[in-house]
């Protein structure tokens, strides 16, 4: 159906159209032009009025409506008054593919709406389902769209939105996506509690599927969920450092702790040597100040009853149960998708948890691709996923000084460890940090400054997207990222649906 | 009597240190299979999986692979694969496609699975007196789709091919996949791939052979050097037939306290006259006594080996320390002493020290455009007092 044709416009920029009278073209649709043997993808970002007749005579007839109620019939209405539309052009689409445009349809060239099979291409790879295509307001649910997993892991996936947009629910539907792909695993740090399931809270447990393992310190009956707890033994100096701001010589005694009672340094610091023994045992290298501040900070952090030596997360117990970080790194390796709970902890213990979880498995995928090269590659692809990232990606943080998911952020990607950070306020992330993530889920962010941040850093130009962006809904999204052809208008699927329509799930064998 | 031939990971496609060479030396392996193959005229071949080493191989690999097995198909030799990990691509794997035009048959393809009630029914095909059985090298869920199958009951002699790690295995370290009673019970003959090692035990009386890759995928196997090869299955016993790779040279060269310059000289004298087109990696140790060990002529080192008639050599620095490296030791101390001992250890005063630690703890951070200016300031004064 022809909507409209081509009167100007130039490659770089907008094209310009003239729209057909009766079609309700939009802002937000996406429509097509053949010329020169290739087809155009273009998206409508204005409209506007136009007419042939002087502009005086517009007012006058509008005066005469206004103040004499008259209604004038004007002669061919419909060639005399239009609309035009600018659209910008996305993508063109030659035999064997899509190209950046490098020319501009021809003057009267047709423009036409899509069908469906002209947007098969979103749905034609083994990828994860994450909603349908959205033109404007308008959905196109036979239109699936699939986002290559793989690809977009490793190199980072940013989703922002106001509160209530819908992100903890993109990042469920995504990574329920992830459990019908082979080789991928993740670990979501949960501080919510919002992704395993609870009572209210539909969740991964759902799909009852055995790649879901759910650490908390409150384990129910429900399959997979297993108890969170961390022992002292297990726990370095490092874990600590980014948490606790350690002073200089605070560090140092960590240090020298560990040294001097090796795993035994917290149980030995905490509980059994009081600061004038442990001074002793540091050989006086260590100001008695030093160690009673410490020794509160660590208290402080690791919460633990005095009496029974354990507290909500932590033990100072002798371990007798698997580590838990081999645990976790065992998981990772055979592909689970690993939930931590930290929904009943202090966010200083969150991040103990978190980093000291993530610093393993980052070292994991980087040692082993140095000194294990061939079985680097069959580890899987590993997504690290948060919210609230400006807690521990934000600027003021990372002025303070750099973390193991800044590092992951510059480096992760040769190491097929990817993150999704979530955030209410990409502003306050670096840009340095923004523009390494190079997938971004974006829902409606009414506020300026977090949209000219997302805008900036964006893998592909957004820049006609603002008031979209600004307008959007819950559960409409527009994702940019270098391994789609185009910047996408999404509605996500809402995870709670997916759960009804979820076949019980198959184990998936067979390989064609 | 069963006659068959067992091979795995020949990684078609896959490379060393970027040399075409080395592509070529993966090509001649599998090459080599079939050439014997074709001498000694086993029944059928079986491959327990990645067969290429990427799910989208070059059309030149490709065609090599082609008419390779179209040699096999000529002389009325099946050859029968369980997809391995990398044989996979998004869009399926080529095996599906090479299988659609009669060179080979994929065990693993999903008709060979049969959803039932509490199981999965696991079909296999049939080839020389033998049924083979097969799991592709899926990872997702492994151990339950291990527990759901079942083989189809079948009267003969039962072959089952799988590409995952058994955790039996010495050196897997953490990258095990299942445990080796997992494997179904009342197989004749487990057909392992994926681990690239030749290794071989019996399980419930039977043998399970992993035949291992057919070249060296890494510096790491190269160093570990245990040979490459194929099974031969003849007179109820599994023969293990070496396979004749290019030569692989690992020399650790000691370096402890020599300069950049010594350390160069003496990788040189540690390449032979004679290199025999064989390939040589150069691992570096110690502690240089000075200089830093970016100074090390690698290029002249490169250059030598193949005049030498070496292929190619790699010299690894990774394991070579710079002198000022060697005092400190960083597991006991905090950041600022580290630095400090640096400093003094590069001859530094103790008020150029201490300069220094101010202007690391002043300059250290992450500044915003506007905070800039003054803290340089501050550095300027402390430098002009
Ligand atoms: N794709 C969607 N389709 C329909 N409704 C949705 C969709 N996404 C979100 N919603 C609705 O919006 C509500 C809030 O979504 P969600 O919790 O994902 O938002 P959020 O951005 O994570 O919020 P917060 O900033 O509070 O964490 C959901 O409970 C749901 O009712
Ligand atoms: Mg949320
Ligand atoms: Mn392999």
């Amino acid at each position: 159906m022809v909507v409209g044709r081509v009167i100007g416009g130039s490659a770089g920029d907008k094209i310009i159209i003239r729209v057909k009278s009766n079609s309700d073209i939009d802002i937000g649709d996406i429509l097509i032009v053949e010329n020169n043997g290739v087809k155009y993808y273009i998206k409508v970002v204005n409209t506007l009025i136009n007419s042939l007749l002087p502009n005086q005579f517009i007012e006058d007839i509008a005066g005469q409506k206004l103040e004499h109620d008259m209604d004038l019939k004007v002669f061919d209405k419909k060639d005399r008054f239009y609309r035009i539309c600018q659209a910008k052009i996305l993508k063109v689409m030659k035999e064997d593919g899509f190209y950046p445009a490098r020319s501009i349809p021809h003057y009267f060239s047709e423009v036409r709406r899509a069908n469906s099979s002209e947007f098969k291409f979103l749905n034609n790879r083994e990828g994860v389902s994450i909603g349908s295509l959205r033109l404007g307001m308008q959905v196109l649910k036979n239109v699936n769209v699939k986002l290559p997993a793989k690809e977009l892991i490793s190199h980072h996936v940013l989703v922002s939105a106001a509160t209530g947009k819908g992100k903890s629910n993109f990042a469920k539907v995504f990574v329920k996506g992830l459990l019908s792909i082979d080789n991928v695993s993740s670990v979501v740090i949960d501080p919510h509690n919002e992704y395993y399931g609870a009572k209210n809270i539909k969740g991964l447990r759902d799909f009852r599927n055995k790649r879901v393992i759910y650490l908390t310190p409150k384990p129910g009956n429900y399959p997979g969920s297993e108890k969170l707890m961390i022992y002292a033994e297990d726990l370095m100096p490092g874990d600590f450092r980014e948490v606790i701001r350690a002073s200089g010589p605070q560090s140092q005694a960590m240090d020298l702790a560990y040294r001097v009672y090796k795993n035994q340094w917290l149980k030995q610091l905490l509980v059994e040597k009081n600061i004038s023994e442990v001074e002793q045992d540091m050989k006086s290298r260590v100001q008695r100040i030093t160690i009673a501040s410490l020794k509160r900070k660590l208290n402080h952090v690791m919460n633990f009853n005095p009496k029974t030596l354990e507290g909500l997360i932590f033990s100072l117990k002798k371990r007798s149960e698997t580590n838990l970080f081999d645990k976790i790194k065992r998981g990772v390796h055979d592909g689970k998708i690993i939930i931590i709970d930290t929904s009943l902890v202090s966010n200083l213990v969150e991040r103990l948890i978190a980093g000291s979880i993530v610093r393993r498995l980052f070292y994991l995928y980087s040692q082993t691709k140095q000194l294990n090269p061939e079985k680097f590659r069959s580890l899987p692809e590993l997504m690290i996923l948060f919210e609230e990232a400006p807690r521990v990606l934000g600027k003021n943080v990372l002025e303070k000084g750099s973390n193991i998911f800044a590092r992951i952020a510059r480096e992760g990607r040769k190491f097929k460890v990817g993150l999704c950070a979530i955030t209410q306020m990409p502003s306050l992330l670096p840009q340095e940090i923004l523009s390494q993530m190079n997938t971004k889920v974006i829902l409606g962010l009414p506020s300026p400054s977090d949209r000219v941040a997302i805008i900036n850093s964006s893998a592909q130009d957004i820049n006609d997207e603002s008031i979209e962006i600004q307008m959007m809904d819950q559960g409409e999204a527009l994702i940019t990222s270098p391994f789609i052809n185009f910047p996408l208008p999404v509605k996500i699927h809402f995870f709670d649906e997916l759960i009804k329509n979820n076949k019980s799930s198959d184990l998936n064998i067979g390989i064609s | 009597m069963m006659n068959f031939v067992h091979v795995s990971d020949t990684h078609l496609g896959a490379s060393n240190f970027k040399l075409k060479k080395r592509e070529d030396d993966f090509l001649d392996s599998f090459k080599q299979v079939v050439d014997y193959c074709i001498k000694e005229k086993p029944d059928f071949i079986i491959h327990s999986g990645d067969l290429f080493d990427k799910g989208k191989p070059g059309n030149k690999v490709l065609l090599f692979t082609v008419k390779q097995l179209i040699k096999l198909k000529e002389k009325g030799i099946p050859l029968l694969i369980t997809p391995g990990s990398h044989d996979v691509s998004v869009d399926g794997t080529l095996l599906t496609i090479l299988e659609k035009v009669g060179l080979l048959t994929n065990v693993s393809k999903p008709e060979n699975y049969v959803k039932g009630k509490n199981h999965v029914l696991m079909k296999g095909e049939e080839a020389g007196g033998a049924v083979i059985y097969g799991l592709p090298g899926r990872r997702a869920n492994i151990k339950e789709v291990y527990e759901s199958i079942k083989p189809e009951p079948n009267d003969k002699f039962k072959i089952f091919m799988f590409h995952h790690i058994t955790t039996n295995i010495k050196d897997t370290e953490f990258f095990a996949d299942i445990p080796l009673s997992s494997l179904p019970k009342g197989m004749d003959y487990y057909a392992g791939g994926h681990w690239h090692e030749h290794e071989s035990f019996s399980y419930q009386g039977k043998p399970v052979v992993y035949p291992g890759s057919t070249e060296y995928g890494d510096t790491r196997s190269m160093e570990r050097h245990k040979p490459r090869g194929f099974i031969h299955y003849k007179n109820g016993e599994p023969e293990f037939i070496e396979l004749n790779t290019r030569g692989v040279v690992v020399k650790r060269v000691d370096c402890n306290n020599l300069t950049p310059e010594e350390a160069t000289s003496k990788c040189l004298d540690s390449l032979s006259k004679e290199g025999g087109d064989s390939l040589i990696v150069l691992k570096l140790k110690g502690v240089l006594s000075s200089g830093r060990r970016n100074m090390i002529d690698t290029s002249l080192i490169k250059k030598q080996a193949v005049s030498n008639d070496y292929l190619y050599c790699n010299v690894r620095l990774s394991g070579l320390k710079n002198p000022s490296e060697k005092k400190i030791n960083t597991n006991s101390k905090g950041v600022n002493e580290i630095e400090q001992e640096h400093l003094r250890a590069k001859g530094y005063s103790e008020p150029e020290v201490k300069l220094a630690r101010q202007l690391i703890n002043l300059l250290g951070n992450d500044y915003t455009p506007s905070e800039l200016p003054k803290a340089l300031e501050k550095a300027g004064e402390l430098i002009d007092n």
